[in-house]
């Protein structure tokens, strides 16, 4: 798995690439823990090019997402597809998790609300 | 005739010659360096002479003794000529100017007029007088080198002295003894001239010493060099073997090329990715920031330090910047003159008088930076010491890379310890055996992909006549997964045998008791369920696993259940509910994890839950253990050679009456 951070204005858009699993799901967790710690405020996690995610990878989104909530920042999650999806939607947590379409769509939503 | 041979023996030129044939002789052997063309000037000019110096004689023997001046004059400018072209090609500025041209040519034709005039008194003081001022004229123009304008001016400068001085002084003598036969007096013919020819070959041996020199000088060089690379390779490796601790290599780096580049002080930064800066991680000795700063930081060396460790110094800027983005040594050989600089004041106490700053870097990514400094202004770094620092910086980055692998792989090793101890544990969490019970048949089972299972399941007598099936999932592995494992089979064993005791409501109480005191991507799944037997009553609820599978005897046909809520662990507030049905004898239940349905064969397809109703349709009649064997038969015959990377398990329960 492979991390890349951009920004666009104020938020952070982090572009997971390849595949979440017990091995390397903690790099997104370590990844978001030191942005929370240079006070980054909107993230936008980009599931554009993962297609594979175990139970790992939703414990890591799950921890990453109530981690934001409570400090009361913001976090979406976008580009969820294929098996990620079903794997998400099986767990019942389509609703857990704050999720756009698109980047676009997640910026948009994450700057007005 | 007798005369002739007799004029020829007694010849002085023959002092002349003997010197031409000496300087041959020894600057043959001299083939140190045959690039430097200036060697074969210097050859070439010699045997000009001695050809030259062979028509004089015969102009002597043939009674033209007056065309021996001009002839000389010719000489003159060729010598003087090729000292003036070995300053042109190091300089690459033209020498021969006009009036020197000039001034020869005028003599020259002078020289002829008189010849023909039968050699008039002052023709000979004229030639001494023009030769004096060619070699004036190369003596001023030598000393115009200097090592700011020449490149290799060593040896210009060194041999400029004796070769000028020389033969400035012995031209003078002979213009002096013009009264006394000038050129044609005996002694200097036998012994100024030919001195003149050995100033030649002793600026060629100087030369030759002074290539060697500098070869020996290299070799030196290279010689410390090497000692101090081994010295700093076993550190390093000693380093790494003692501690695995990159901070402390880090600082050792530091020390070394500080030691090794007799720097006043050096620092390390690193790349900070996420917000394209630059951090100091490591300082040693005195190192003032190489870029500006604010002039009341400057004050006291407690807030500058602070300063260095506070301030990132953004990708690009500044000459630690420009190092990391550019990914090439920086080498500032002389603050003074260098625009990068410009802040850097010799009155300041921040003043830095050369520096070199070297990248780290991993493949192609720069991940720091090694930076020396140097405050003496009388101490500026070599190339020498820039190439050493170079190699440091080469060779840091190639053991950060193998230690960040080795971490790697000691943290992956670290893992699949933690997972074989796991394996453990919950080798004692599973039933030991499956229950017999009369009215229903049951079997079970469960298969790690890798070493320890995410799986659990349970099969619980928890009132007389009532039996209690679980299936659950736990997010990640290790010893921690195994743990939540625990909890959650303890919670259930605790509570369910309670006569009130719903499904849903055990739920609840799992998830609260869980919830807030794991660490939230220890989620689990959890799917439940109880069946009466007397009643054919089944109570089921679902905590986000995949949903209930029954298979109808009577129509033949699957039924799926499922209820709402998140999985177990997330939010203490979260409520489960729960289904009723009914079960006929022969129906067939079962409940199962990912790792069946998911099961992918070589091309990545999966098994999908309609192969596995097939199968149980197919042998709907069997009983459960032979049931069981005949599902994991066909998802192996699917799966085929392909690595499963999730567990595998399920539980299947029969209504036999």
């Amino acid at each position: 798995m492979d991390l890349k951070i951009r920004k666009h204005s104020e938020t952070y858009i982090i572009d997971v690439n390849g595949e979440m699993d017990l091995y390397n799901s903690y790099k997104l967790k370590e990844l978001v823990m030191k942005m929370l710690e240079k006070k980054v405020e909107q993230f936008v996690i980009n599931m554009e090019n993962v297609d594979y995610i175990d139970s790992s990878g939703i414990g890591a989104l799950i921890y990453i997402c109530s981690t934001i909530k409570k400090m009361n920042l913001k976090l979406i999650i976008c580009n969820i597809h294929g098996s990620v999806k079903k794997v998400i939607e099986l767990t019942k947590l389509m609703g857990y998790f704050p999720i756009a379409g698109t980047v676009d769509e997640a910026i948009q939503k994450i700057t007005t609300v | 005739m007798a005369q002739f041979f007799q004029t020829i023996l007694v010849n002085p030129l023959w002092a002349k010659w003997i010197a031409v044939f000496a300087f041959y002789l020894f600057t043959r052997n001299l083939s140190l360096e045959r690039s430097l063309l200036v060697l074969d000037d210097f050859r070439r000019l010699v045997l000009v002479l001695f050809f030259s110096d062979a028509l004089w004689a015969i102009l002597g023997f043939s009674g033209l003794l007056a065309f021996q001046l001009p002839l000389m004059i010719l000489q003159q400018v060729f010598a003087t000529g090729v000292y003036l072209s070995i300053l042109t090609r190091y300089t690459k500025q033209n020498y021969l100017s006009l009036a020197f041209l000039l001034v020869n040519a005028v003599v020259f034709l002078a020289a002829l007029a008189a010849a023909f005039l039968s050699f008039p008194w002052y023709a000979n003081y004229l030639d001494s007088m023009v030769i004096i001022f060619d070699w004036a004229y190369v003596g001023y123009n030598y000393y115009q080198v200097s090592q700011y304008n020449t490149p290799k001016s060593g040896v210009l400068i060194a041999a400029r002295g004796t070769l000028i001085k020389l033969t400035i002084t012995i031209q003078v003598i002979i213009a002096v003894l013009i009264p006394w036969g000038g050129y044609q007096n005996l002694a200097v013919q036998t012994l100024l001239i030919p001195i003149t020819y050995l100033v030649n070959g002793w600026v060629l041996s100087f030369w030759e010493r002074w290539n060697y020199k500098k070869i020996v000088h290299q070799q030196n060089v290279v010689k410390k060099d090497l000692a101090a690379q081994y010295d700093f390779m076993t550190k390093i490796g000693t380093a790494i073997t003692e501690k695995l601790d990159i901070d402390q290599v880090l600082d050792f780096v530091v020390k070394s090329a500080v030691k090794v580049a007799s720097a006043d002080g050096g620092a390390i930064f690193l790349v900070d990715e996420f917000d394209d800066v630059l951090r100091v991680k490591a300082v040693e000795g005195d190192f003032p920031p190489p870029y500006e700063v604010p002039e009341k930081v400057k004050l006291k060396i407690a807030t500058l330090t602070n300063y260095l460790t506070a301030t990132p110094i953004p990708l690009g800027k500044t000459v630690v910047g420009e190092c990391a983005a550019s990914g090439k040594t920086l080498y500032i050989r002389d603050s003074k003159n260098d625009p990068r600089m410009v802040h850097n004041s010799r009155l300041d106490q921040l003043f830095v008088s050369s520096i070199v700053l070297t990248p780290l870097m991993q493949g192609k990514k720069v991940f720091g930076v090694l930076a020396v400094v140097s405050k003496k202004s009388t101490h500026l770094f070599t190339k020498e010491q820039m190439e050493q620092i170079k190699t440091f910086g080469d060779y840091t980055s190639l053991t950060i890379n193998s230690l960040y692998t080795y971490l790697q792989l000691l943290e992956k090793q670290e893992m699949e310890r933690e997972v074989g101890i796991a394996a453990e544990i919950q080798g004692q969490l599973l039933p030991s055996h499956v229950p017999q019970i009369a009215s229903i048949s049951l079997a079970a089972y469960s298969l790690p992909a890798k070493g320890v299972s995410g799986d659990y399941y349970d099969i619980i007598n928890i009132r007389k006549g009532q039996v209690l099936l679980t299936v659950c999932d736990v997010a990640g592995k290790g010893v921690p997964a195994s743990l939540v494992m625990v909890m959650i089979r303890t919670i259930i064993h605790l509570v369910a045998h309670q006569p009130t005791m719903t499904v849903s409501r055990i739920l609840d109480i799992v998830n609260w008791g869980i919830a807030g005191r794991i660490s939230l991507d220890r989620f689990a799944t959890v799917a439940m369920l109880t069946y009466d037997f007397s009643s054919h009553r089944l109570e089921y609820s679902n905590a986000a696993h995949h949903p209930l599978l029954v298979f109808r005897a009577e129509s033949q046909t699957f039924e799926s259940f499922d209820t709402e809520g998140i999985p177990i662990g997330l939010e203490r507030k979260t409520r489960y509910t729960q289904i009723n049905t009914t079960l006929n004898i022969g129906d067939i239940l079962i409940l199962y994890t990912d790792g069946i349905i998911e099961a992918m064969d070589e091309r990545g397809n999966q098994y999908t839950l309609e192969s596995l109703q097939k199968v149980i349709q197919e042998h709907s009649g069997e009983p459960p253990e032979k049931l069981k064997k005949l599902i994991i038969a066909d998802v192996d015959r699917f799966v085929g050679k392909a690595k499963q990377h999730d567990d595998q398990t399920f539980v299947l329960m029969r209504v036999e009456h």
